[in-house]
């Protein structure tokens, strides 16, 4: 991703499009997490750590990355991509946990299978955090990893 | 070098679609139950069902005396009142302590959202940020009421 813009629709094109979209959607989504003040316990920090992470790789292969930056690139968006699916989880767990404040649920949750339990969680159908949400970073992460795929600062030979 | 741009090309479509299904996935979820408001009247809901013995902190000497208990007083005093407890200092046993008094149930859990989301402004007597946090939780009518009554500022 040298100085001159790339050709459209070549491989560089592409890198750089996925690169703009992984710190696009890392922006946004800190800009939504700070809206929800997304701050309120020590867990709630996790979301931030992959959002520095994707901030400080998006930084590393914006121009000339050589195989050192893109190395450490790909490392920091694997580790929001883990983070992201962790947030999933604690979702999940979160959505759990709190069934029994639930007007509806709180009443048959101990009438329920451990699956049927799960699946409540998993569908948001009880608990406050939206189940899906954290995956907007992993799917940042993935779009940094894919553009760093034939880099040339890693591959000279893919493109 | 048509082979190429077309991996390319698959690539940027995969990076697209994929978390494109999720975000559909996650915009469908099924209908949730019916919700109740917590508007409702300032009455705390009788239990639901037998309060669950949660694991909470220590239920110790927290038990929130109120005052003018002492007889004597020829005053109008409301029995029924649950003693306040400061929504932003009390510890969690004196949390717990005031929510069992007002026979709210899953005192517990509730302690625990309570302090999650603190600090509340102190310029906010009627607790909007707490009413609007615990709303998320679809709890049974006059359960945040219940809670709110029992809390005061700081």
């Amino acid at each position: 991703m040298t100085g001159r813009p790339p050709e459209v629709g070549s491989p560089t094109f592409f890198r750089a499009a996925l690169l703009a979209l992984a710190g696009v959607t890392t922006a946004g989504t800190a800009i939504e997490l700070a809206m929800a003040r997304h701050w309120q316990s020590l867990e709630q920090g996790i979301p931030w750590i992959a959002i520095a992470a994707m901030s400080v790789a998006v930084v590393l292969v914006m121009r000339n990355a050589g195989p050192r930056r893109v190395q450490a690139a790909r490392a920091l968006a694997a580790t929001a991509f883990v983070l992201g699916c962790a947030g999933v989880w604690r979702h999940v767990a979160g959505n759990y946990d709190a069934a029994p404040l639930d007007a509806h649920y709180g009443l048959i949750w101990d009438q329920m299978s451990s699956l049927a339990r799960w699946w409540a969680a998993f569908i948001d159908s009880v608990g406050p955090s939206p189940t899906f949400a954290p995956m907007v970073l992993a799917q940042a992460a993935v779009c940094l990893l894919l553009s760093t795929i034939g880099s040339p600062g890693i591959e000279p030979a893919g493109e | 070098m048509p082979v190429r741009r077309s991996d390319s090309l698959n690539a940027l479509l995969a990076a697209i679609s994929v978390p494109a299904l999720l975000l559909a996935s996650a915009c469908t979820t099924p209908a949730a139950p019916a919700p109740a408001a917590s508007t409702a009247a300032a009455q705390p809901a009788t239990p639901p069902a037998a309060t669950p013995a949660t694991t909470a902190t220590s239920t110790s000497t927290a038990t929130p005396a109120s005052t003018g208990s002492s007889g004597a007083s020829g005053t109008t005093s409301a029995a029924a009142a649950p003693a306040k407890v400061s929504a932003n200092n009390a510890t969690a046993a004196q949390l717990q302590a005031a929510f069992e008094a007002a026979k709210i149930p899953n005192a517990a859990n509730w302690v625990r959202e309570v302090q999650e989301y603190r600090p509340y402004p102190t310029n906010d007597p009627t607790l909007a940020k707490l009413r609007q946090n615990l709303v998320k939780y679809n709890p049974a009518p006059g359960v945040v009421d219940a809670i709110v009554a029992t809390l005061s500022l700081p």
